[in-house]
């Protein structure tokens, strides 16, 4: 076996990189399969370089070379292909991606879409399958599911809102029920005040009358004092006149005696004594009695009047007395029913309306406690709901946003 | 009005505020309910959108390590698989011998392109891998997210309110499993 020259090795060496095998290569570089054996041998174990390959490469290009071989191309059309992967994956298209498109491509693509939108399109669904583990359709069920939940919950949240505005009126309703109610409850009290006007007034007739009574027995006081007096002046005439009686004048002769004296002392102007003494000297020279008789029955006439006129104020004194008593009576009896009457009926009247106001105040105040209850409830529901909503819009718009960023940060 | 009037209108009003109030109640919870839900669909939302982001990335970052790492092509996936994808490329008919290889190639090529990834929580949300993260802005590792992202989906079962994005990050921030990347000061590093 003659020796190559440097140059047919690297010829050799090349066409091994090409792929070519060892009789082809005997072929093409006319050289014999000893030569080519031991060729390779050197280019596989470093001993001989070709330019620009590095030599750990060499076994990679040769296989690589037979691969591309099989599959019918030439290396400047595999070339062509790294070329475009690379370009692809600059843009972020990966094989799987490329696949599906072209494929989407061939399929579908009309003629007035454009290939490109085409193929975003198809990257975006490509990727949304990728993403989700599923394929579009269960992901299309799923989005048609979710919107027609958000539809429902939309309804759900009207419906709320109509629930919200009725329960807000009913609670309208109840706030004038219940102004009406303490409307109600102001009559009743103006009612029971005036009531107690009308027993204040009642109460002041009755402290009326008793004074009224009171100046009745005072007057009655009077009149018995009168009464004792004259009594005590009439049983002291009747004494007079029982000694008068019995001496045979009567005070009014003494008294008649004595004006007799007084007047004539005074017409005659001398000393009464001088004419009391000439008078009895000249009353013990009467020789008849019948005068001084007849002077006597004068005076006992006088003195029957005087005991009918005593009778008679002693009549009237009774009456006086019995119409005071019969008086006090009908007065005390009058005024006692009368109050009595007045005060029950008040009492009954206060206790009535008392426990009226105290049931109306019981209830009131129970409803009361209902009514801030069901306030509280509802409050707490609006802003249950208010938060929900803030919720759901905030959801939204981090979608939005998220999607955005993501999307912009490719 | 007499007493017994009084007193039926009264028992009227009490079991129409009964039913307002049970009324009330009931959908107060139902809202309460629908808060509670929305909350947590924040967040869970913002986790997926970032995974799915995330996966997108790593498929990308595969194919691209790829096509620069010619030994790679070769000891990873092996020269026929590789050769099926060019010859699908290349040939309009050849797409049907490409698929088989690809599907095998999709988990191959997400797995090539992983590594650790960083969460921008700047002025704009972002996902990149930890050797693309650029300065002067807020990274924080991906674990560390994911652990702080789980803490506040705990909070929102139980209603607590999150606001919006911006509120959302900023609770983030303040959580201390959180890793900050280049921090100075003020946050963990790594």
């Amino acid at each position: 076996m003659e020796p190559i020259s440097h140059e047919k090795k690297l010829q050799v060496a090349r066409l091994y990189l090409l792929g070519y095998t060892y009789s082809k290569i005997e072929e093409e570089a006319g050289t014999s399969h000893g030569s080519v054996s031991n060729c390779v041998k050197e280019l596989l174990s470093g001993k001989l370089t070709v330019p620009g390959v590095p030599a750990d490469r060499v076994n990679d290009l040769h296989q690589l070379s037979i691969a591309l071989e099989k599959a019918g191309l030439e290396p400047s059309q595999a070339l062509l292909g790294i070329t475009l992967f690379e370009r692809f994956a600059e843009l972020g298209i990966v094989p799987p991606q490329l696949d599906h498109w072209s494929k989407l491509v061939k399929l579908y693509s009309p003629d007035d879409f454009p290939a490109k939108d085409f193929f975003e399109a198809a990257l975006h669904l490509h990727q949304l399958e990728e993403t989700e583990g599923k394929p579009f359709h269960e992901v299309a069920q799923e989005y048609t599911s979710m919107q027609q939940k958000v539809v429902e919950m939309g309804g759900e949240v009207d419906s709320l809102d109509d629930k919200k505005e009725a329960l807000t009126g009913e609670v309208e309703s109840l706030k004038q029920e219940v102004s009406a109610l303490e409307n109600k409850r102001k009559e009743i009290k103006g009612l029971a005040d005036a009531e107690s006007a009308e027993l204040e007034q009642v109460k002041a007739v009755v402290i009326a009358a008793r004074e009224e009574r009171a100046q009745l027995n005072e007057e009655v006081e009077d009149l018995l004092e009168k009464k004792d007096k004259l009594h005590a002046e009439v049983s002291s005439k009747e004494e007079s006149l029982i000694k008068l009686k019995k001496i045979g004048f009567s005070e009014e002769d003494l008294l008649h005696l004595r004006n007799l004296v007084e007047g004539m002392a005074e017409k005659e102007n001398i000393d009464a004594d001088q004419v009391k003494d000439e008078f009895f000297s000249a009353l013990g020279q009467f020789v008849t009695f019948s005068g001084l008789k007849k002077a006597t029955q004068e005076k006992s006439k006088e003195l029957e009047d005087m005991v009918k006129q005593k009778a008679s104020l002693a009549g009237e004194v009774a009456e006086l007395k019995n119409r005071r008593a019969a008086l006090q009576a009908e007065v005390g009896k009058s005024a006692s029913a009368t109050a009595g009457q007045i005060k029950k009926a008040g009492e009954k009247a206060i206790s009535a309306i008392q426990q009226v106001a105290d049931t109306i105040k019981k209830e009131m105040k129970s409803i009361l406690g209902d009514i801030l209850d069901a306030a509280l409830a509802v409050g707490e529901m609006a802003a249950m709901q208010e938060k929900g909503e803030k919720a759901g819009k905030e959801l939204e718009e981090l979608v939005a946003k998220v999607q955005h960023q993501l999307e912009d940060s490719k | 009005m007499t007493e017994t009037g009084w007193k039926q209108r009264a028992d009227g009003l009490r079991q129409q505020l009964a039913s307002i109030k049970s009324r009330a109640n009931k959908d107060s919870a139902r809202f309460q309910e629908l808060s509670k839900q929305a909350e947590y669909f924040k967040i869970r939302f913002l986790a997926h959108q970032l995974e799915a982001r995330r996966k997108f990335l790593a498929l990308s970052r595969g194919a691209v390590s790829l096509t620069k790492n010619k030994k790679g092509l070769a000891t990873t996936l092996g020269i026929a698989a590789g050769a099926s994808i060019i010859a699908g490329m290349m040939t309009k008919d050849g797409i049907a011998a490409a698929n088989v290889g690809v599907k095998g190639l999709s988990g191959a090529l997400q797995e090539l392109g992983e590594t650790g990834w960083a969460v921008c929580l700047g002025e704009r949300l972002a996902v990149a891998s930890l050797d693309n993260v650029k300065q002067g802005d807020v990274w924080v590792t991906w674990d560390s997210l994911q652990a702080a992202l789980h803490e506040l989906e705990e909070m929102a079962k139980n209603g607590a309110p999150l606001g919006n994005l911006d509120n959302i990050i900023s609770e983030l921030k303040k959580n201390k499993k959180l890793l900050i990347i280049g921090a100075s000061a003020g946050g963990a590093t790594k």
